[in-house]
């Protein structure tokens, strides 16, 4: 590998890192707080989220904030590893990240998009966000995973 | 759907542009199209699975039936609503959760017999006298043979429940005594119909899997078996006990086949069409909507020649043309001349003659489960035409359990405003009563407590204006005068003729001048004495007539009450009125014992009331406030009292 290909890929893993960072604290920031509001419902007996009728749009909302702050997580740790570890590819590192990226919204907005408009049975029709951001995130950590089987670079 | 769609759309194209700033175009177009074909042939496979199993039988009466369980999994909100109500548990299998009578060591006494009600473990018993010494037992007083019956199954949890046990051949058998919800107490079954007393011990034992099947389960198969006598027991099935989700909604097996897949739920849940597979009375029009009530609230009888002879399984499900499957019948004259006939409909309806136990003789129904009828018989109802249907009042699904009907409806006129919108200004100038009062409201005049059944009384469904010549020789006691119990018939006419210009008819003097209420309880039949004793207790007609004198008269009229349950209703009202205990009076006691019982109340109420005479122009009271004898026994010597029954 060229020196210049080498930077190139340092450049981008610094870029990368950066962004996940962002991403992660932000999401952290969105996800926690939703869970903050989710609790406020419970506080003030919020019918729309606690009636038994509205037993499906409790679940969601709660699969939302669970993934989403974990995603978040998942983004800070893949921000700290990405400098450090793994042997990439500039390819496969920007496919990582997008997916990554990708899977940390689509997951959580499509579990609060369903539990937002759910008929009496099922999730409304945004909950089909949340298998292709399940397939974006199994396709990211499979590259993750084979990046890391790599030696460093 | 639309903005999800195009939130998919604006996924895929991010998606793409990302894709591309990695792999390239090409790369990245094929990465998108992986992705669409993977999610969408799993997609796919769900619905070729759906797909590869065979399709539920065409005729919807053999398909396997679905059970509230499972009906659940996906209308958790409905299961609910539904969960609440009294037709769920119609009919229970006896298991301690669903027991609510006392089993706890209870003794119960009648006709000499002395009978036990206990709990062993999770299983109930009723002991009592052997049906095969029964003659002994009542005429000798001596009850040599004992058997201990075991309670299977209970049928009613609103305000009874009745025993049934189960013999060696499947037939589920009624046993003597029923519990009374409401009082918290045993009684004997001849007390709780409207009928003559029998003197039997095991009267009414009525089996199961013939009578109550139909109407208080969910998709009733009977197969009867036949043996070399006859009839040799059942294999009786239901889809569920009780009145469950199929009752209403039909034959659901296509409908959860359907909606496995979450394709199909979806394209569902965002379509404005009604789902085909399943029935929805809302959605279905007034006069069949109304059929899926009519089926057990209608009085009908089976038209067998449509119906599999060997499993007489109710071919009848919701959204199905009723009268194909049920003869929709206004008399019990027409119901016997359909049986002799061997199912075949008269070209002309009889009337119901005078001594018929489910309609008036001007054709109202008289007992429950024949509101449908009513309501068809109503000029509002427009033949199911218009826009009046069972389900503008009532729901499965929402307001009080009690009577089902739907929330913010009760003690208000808005259903009848929904047609009659002018009487909403008007009221006052229409019903001449002040406007907040029970006189104003609608159904208070047209829909009066007519009804007898289940030990007590209930509005009318035939929405009717009140004439007073359906009340004369028809034994229905008039609307009017079963809140203004002090006054006549000829008052009534009076009124009608002053307010509504109502052309009078001709009344006997009786009519005119004694108040319909001691007519009717001293002269009538024990199905209109029924009506009037429950009258009592109505806090409006109390009100309206005063509490002063009532008391004494229903204790005269309870010495001379054969029936049992019209004494119930006559007591009850003496209750209300007058704050006595239920043990004071034992309406199902020996005459002697009700006698003495009686003597005491009157004792009692003579020293507490003395009503003013002038205040009650149509009372045959003395100057000294009590009721005059000549005159009570004049009426009552000349009482019409034939054996009747309610038919309930």
């Amino acid at each position: 590998m060229s020196a210049s290909t080498n930077e190139e890929l340092d450049r981008l893993r610094q870029r990368v890192a950066r962004r996940h960072h962002w991403w992660g604290w932000f999401g952290l920031l969105l996800f926690l707080s939703l869970g903050a509001f989710l609790e406020g419902l419970h506080g003030f007996k919020v019918g729309l989220y606690l009636d038994p009728e509205n037993r499906l749009r409790r679940e969601l909302w709660r699969l939302a904030h669970a993934h989403g702050t974990l995603l978040a997580l998942m983004q800070l740790g893949f921000a700290v590893s990405v400098t450090r570890f793994g042997s990439w590819s500039v390819r496969r590192l920007k496919l990582t990240s997008f997916f990554l990226l990708d899977a940390g919204a689509l997951i959580p907005v499509g579990f609060f998009l369903g539990g937002a408009w759910p008929s009496e049975s099922d999730p409304g029709a945004g909950v089909l966000l949340v298998p292709v951001g399940a397939l974006l995130l199994f396709s990211a950590v499979a590259l993750i995973l084979y990046s890391a089987n790599e030696p460093d670079a | 759907m639309i903005a999800s769609a195009g939130l998919l759309a604006v996924l895929l194209v991010v998606l793409l542009l990302q894709l591309r700033s990695a792999l390239g175009w090409w790369r990245g177009l094929g990465l998108v199209g992986g992705g669409v074909l993977l999610l969408g042939g799993a997609w796919g496979a769900l619905e070729w699975e759906h797909r590869r199993r065979p399709p539920p039988p065409e005729d919807q009466t053999d398909a396997r039936p679905i059970t509230s369980e499972q009906c659940r999994k996906c209308h958790e909100g409905h299961y609910q609503s539904w969960h609440r109500t009294y037709h769920r548990s119609m009919t229970r299998e006896a298991t301690p959760a669903n027991v609510k009578a006392d089993f706890n060591d209870a003794e119960h006494h009648y006709l000499g017999v002395t009978s036990y009600l206990r709990r062993t473990g999770d299983r109930f018993y009723l002991d009592t006298i052997d049906p095969r010494t029964e003659s002994a037992a009542l005429s000798q007083g001596s009850s040599t043979l004992r058997r201990e019956f075991t309670v299977d199954r209970l049928v009613g949890s609103h305000w009874f429940q009745q025993l049934m046990t189960r013999d060696a051949d499947g037939r589920y058998l009624r046993l003597p005594l029923a519990y009374h919800l409401g009082e918290r107490r045993w009684l004997h079954i001849d007390g709780v119909f409207l009928s003559p007393d029998t003197g039997r011990y095991f009267s009414k034992a009525n089996v199961w899997n013939e009578t109550c099947l139909y109407c208080h389960n969910t998709r009733p198969v009977q197969n009867p078996l036949s043996g070399p006598e006859g009839n040799a027991g059942y294999d009786t099935e239901v889809g569920e006990l009780g009145i469950a989700c199929e009752a209403c909604h039909g034959a659901a097996e296509r409908h959860v086949r359907a909606h496995r897949n979450p394709a199909s739920r979806l394209a569902q849940h965002y379509s404005a069409r009604a789902d085909p597979t399943i029935v929805n009375p809302a959605r279905l029009p007034v006069a069949r909507a109304d059929e899926v009530c009519g089926r057990c609230h209608g009085g009908v009888m089976p038209r067998l020649e449509h119906w599999n002879p060997l499993t007489l399984a109710d071919p009848f499900l919701a959204g199905r043309e009723l009268r194909r499957f049920w003869h929709v019948t206004f008399s019990e004259a027409e119901m016997r001349q359909i049986s002799a006939r061997q199912g075949t409909k008269l070209a002309v309806e009889p009337r119901p003659d005078h001594l018929d136990g489910r309609f008036w003789g001007d054709g109202t129904p008289l007992t429950t489960a024949l509101e449908y009828l009513g309501v068809k018989l109503s000029a509002c109802y427009q033949d199911g035409q218009g826009k009046l249907s069972c389900l503008t009042c009532h729901s499965m699904h929402h307001g009080d359990p009690d009577h089902q009907v739907k929330d913010g409806l009760r003690h208000t006129n808005t259903v009848c405003y929904g047609c009659h919108e002018k009487y909403r200004e008007r009221l006052v100038e229409h019903t001449h009563h002040p406007a907040n009062s029970p006189g104003s409201l609608c159904y208070n005049c047209h829909m009066p407590h007519q009804v007898f059944s289940l030990m007590t009384t209930h509005r009318s469904h035939r929405i009717d204006v009140p004439r007073v010549k359906d009340s004369l020789g028809t034994g229905k006691p008039h609307a009017c005068n079963l809140c203004h119990l002090d006054k006549s018939l000829g008052w009534t006419q009076e009124q009608l003729g002053k307010w509504y210009g109502t052309r009078p008819v001709p009344l006997s003097d009786d009519d005119k001048h004694l108040a319909s209420s001691v007519l009717h309880l001293l002269q009538s039949d024990a199905r209109s004495r029924g009506v009037v004793a429950g009258a009592f207790s109505w806090p409006p007609a109390q009100q309206a007539s005063g509490r002063d004198w009532p008391g004494l008269l229903l204790t005269r009229f309870l010495e001379h009450e054969r029936y049992q349950v019209v004494r119930y209703t006559a007591y009850k009202a003496l209750r209300s009125l007058h704050g006595f205990a239920p043990g004071d009076y034992n309406f199902q006691g020996a005459p002697a014992e009700r006698a003495n019982q009686v003597r005491a109340l009157r004792r009692a109420l003579e020293s507490q009331t003395r009503p003013e005479p002038s205040r009650y122009p149509y009372l045959p009271l003395t100057r000294t406030g009590r009721f005059a004898d000549d005159a009570l026994d004049r009426l009552l010597k000349s009482r019409n009292d034939p054996d009747v029954s309610v038919n309930e």
